[in-house]
């Protein structure tokens, strides 16, 4: 079933257009990555997704139906930025926000309770986010989106900034959630944490959709025939196995080495047939590039500038 | 909808500034300014004005009666020296030589007050009276006449009430006559109200800034009935305030405010009148959207000019020059203040009445434009 599908989006702002034409669509219990730098238009994209951004062209429908106010209560949106009171309590907070939707007495004591202990923030619930750190802010902010126990729950950047014992908490939480029937869409520019926790991923750039798709078909489809990644052994040395003259480029850490050679070999017998010194290598194969490298090769551009 | 009251309300009460300003602010400036204020009007303190003199004619009537016993009775009170002087030519040149204060004259049920403009400051006292008690009651015009030396004061009846009526009225409000205290603890409840609109404003701008009014969008409430809540949860709140400073009024300062009914009039105006002013505050909220801009705004520009020329601090506005008296009625300040004092010291609802159907009025209209503006920029304001 689709839960999301998103049509020729189109957003511009003061005449620049930040998204031209989105399509993507998403279906039940899918974990959907948006993977783009800073910039990209990743949070514009969601916030018309759920309806926040109304002036736009283009369709989105969540679970076949033209988005509205009233199928708002399917999605938990999670916003980039922290939206939560600092003066009430962090139980209070999320009641609070439950009760936007409705629910009221035993349901949403229970629900209460089980936003928080999905986050681990049930033992500090008497406590007010003012004396939180920047983590724990971040999972009650996500807390506050899943009260109302969404079908649909969107993320928006959630581990931005936070360090990494409440990062990888949050990534757990999602697998939760997902596991426990929700279908999630989740934007990050790191892309470890789409790789660890995504089935399948759009990457955005300045505004388009570049490739969409399951990950493991993405990777295939980007792996490039004369490109391998082989491991010696300690003391070897490449020069030593392969012959010079047929690589184009090479880069090591420690005993692995990444290889470019100047033509193809569709097999890997095809490589084992160049090698001169078989003993020194402890494994070989084709490189499987990450995600990152192929935001690099199809945008010529790195996905993160240093490491903000 | 309830749900999203109760909240707003307490948020709104956790914020420690509008405690500070709603209920802390309005008692301790009552307490300060009401106690200076009221040395004024105390008769131990009459040697800070000399006693102004002042003669009368009074034609042998029922009500002329009640006003000559009105002037020998409550004389001291106003610090006045009255003594009877029947020869008009004698009293007019008495008053040009600036022996004596001013001249009274009550013939065919109209008061005519000739006053020495030299000696203008203790002579207004007895016109702030006439004025407070008759014109309160739309009965008399006050007409000036500078074409002399002498100012001439005509207050002239009105068809619809018998002035001598209004006289003895006058007599039987004089044991509730309004004093110092209780001038500032009703300018105190208008102010109060009047501050809502900070109120409001902070609230609906905390909401934005701490991106919470998203999560109301979110859940699918509409943007109006966030903008309502508030409203509402805002006008909850200064109810709560208003009776807090009243029960203080009442039991601290032991101000007047009459009855019941009095009581329930005082808290109902309050509220129409914040509703409207909580609505004005939402509309600057969806137009100027930086909450520096809108700070300024409000509080170093519009409360200043309102208030000051609402005479939301001094009732006695007869003392303000006639330069601002005309400013005055453009002030809704002054026209709250003017009804609650009828209503409580006159036992006259018109005027209130009629303030409270006009300011009704202006608070949907408000709304209507703030409901077109909410659609129009809608959840781009949120954002
Ligand atoms: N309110 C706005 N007014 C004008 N331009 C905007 C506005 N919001 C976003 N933009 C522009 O739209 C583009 C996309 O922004 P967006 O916030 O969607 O990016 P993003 O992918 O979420 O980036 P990040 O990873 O930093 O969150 C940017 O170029 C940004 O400058
Ligand atoms: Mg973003």
């Amino acid at each position: 079933m689709t839960v999301l599908k998103v049509s020729d989006v189109k957003k511009t702002y003061d005449k620049k257009e930040v998204l031209h034409g989105v399509n993507f669509s998403v279906q039940e219990k899918e974990v959907y990555g948006l993977l783009g730098p800073n910039g990209a238009g990743k949070s514009t994209l969601l916030n018309i997704i759920v309806n926040l951004i109304t002036e736009h062209s283009g369709d989105v429908e969540i679970f076949a139906k033209k988005i509205s106010r009233s199928s708002l209560s399917e999605i938990g949106f999670v916003p980039q930025d922290l939206a939560i009171y600092e003066d009430l309590s962090t139980i209070q907070n999320v009641s609070f926000f439950g009760s936007l939707y409705g629910l009221k007495g035993k349901v949403l004591h229970e629900n209460c309770e089980a936003a928080l202990r999905m986050v681990g923030l049930w033992d500090q619930r008497k406590r007010k986010p003012s004396a939180f750190s920047g983590g724990m802010k971040r999972r009650l902010n996500i807390a506050c989106s899943i009260v109302h126990s969404p079908k649909l729950i969107i993320l928006d950047e959630p581990t931005v900034g936070i360090d990494p014992q409440s990062r990888n908490y949050i990534l757990e939480s999602i697998k939760a959630l997902n596991q426990a029937g929700a279908t999630i869409i989740y934007t990050s520019h790191y892309m470890e944490e789409v790789e660890a926790i995504c089935s399948k991923v759009a990457i955005i750039d300045d505004g388009k959709i570049v490739e969409n798709g399951l990950i493991s078909v993405i990777k295939e489809k980007y792996q490039k025939n004369n490109c391998y990644e082989c491991i010696l052994e300690t003391q070897a040395k490449i020069e030593g196995v392969f012959p010079k003259e047929l690589i184009a480029d090479i880069s090591s850490s420690d005993n692995k080495y990444l290889i470019t050679f100047k033509t193809d070999y569709i097999n890997i017998k095809d490589v084992m047939a160049l090698v001169t010194d078989k003993n020194s290598i402890v494994s070989i194969g084709k490189y499987r590039p990450n995600l990152e490298d192929i935001f690099l090769d199809i945008t010529g551009k790195a996905l993160r500038d240093g490491d903000s | 909808m309830f749900e999203l009251v109760k909240v707003s309300f307490f948020l709104n009460i956790r914020e420690v500034r509008n405690i500070a300003l709603m209920v802390l602010l309005p008692i301790l400036l009552t307490l300060i300014l009401g106690v200076s204020l009221s040395s004024v009007f105390n008769e131990s303190n009459s040697n800070v004005l000399s006693a102004s003199r002042w003669l009368y004619q009074i034609e042998d009537s029922a009500s002329g009666e009640k006003l000559k016993e009105f002037l020998e009775t409550y004389h001291t009170q106003l610090n006045m020296e009255v003594s009877e002087q029947a020869n008009y030519d004698e009293a007019i040149s008495s008053v040009s030589n600036s022996g004596v204060d001013g001249y009274l004259i009550y013939k065919n049920e109209t008061i005519t007050i000739y006053k020495n403009e030299h000696s203008s400051e203790s002579t207004k006292w007895l016109e702030i009276v006439f004025d407070n008690y008759l014109d309160r009651a739309s009965i008399i015009d006050g007409i000036v006449d500078s074409s002399q030396d002498l100012e001439l004061l005509q207050f002239v009846q009105d068809n619809s009430m018998n002035i001598g009526n209004r006289i003895e009225l006058l007599q039987i409000e004089s044991t509730r006559q309004p004093n110092a205290i209780g001038y500032y603890a009703i300018a105190m409840i208008t102010l109060t109200s009047c501050y809502s609109i900070v109120v409001m404003i902070l609230g609906l701008s905390e909401e934005r800034r701490k991106n919470t009014l998203k999560r109301f969008l979110l859940s699918g409430k509409s943007f109006f009935s966030f903008l309502l809540s508030k409203s509402i949860s805002t006008c909850i709140l200064l109810l709560a305030e208003l009776f807090v400073v009243m029960i203080f009024d009442t039991f601290i300062y032991r101000v007047d405010f009459g009855d019941a009914k009095c009581w329930l009039t005082v808290l109902a105006v309050s509220v129409i009148f914040a509703f409207a002013v909580t609505q004005f505050g939402t509309l600057l909220s969806l137009l100027f959207k930086n909450l520096m801009a809108l700070n300024i705004i409000v509080n170093a520009a519009l409360l200043p000019i309102v208030l000051f020329f609402g005479g939301a601090y001094l009732h006695f506005y007869k003392l303000i020059s006639m330069g601002l008296q005309n400013i005055m009625i453009f002030s809704p300040v002054y026209h709250v203040n003017k009804g609650l004092f009828d209503a409580i010291y006159l036992n006259s609802y018109e005027y209130i009445f009629k303030f409270c159907v006009l300011a009704l009025i202006v608070s949907v209209l408000l709304a209507e434009i703030n409901i077109l503006l909410s659609r129009w920029r809608g959840n781009s304001w949120a954002q």
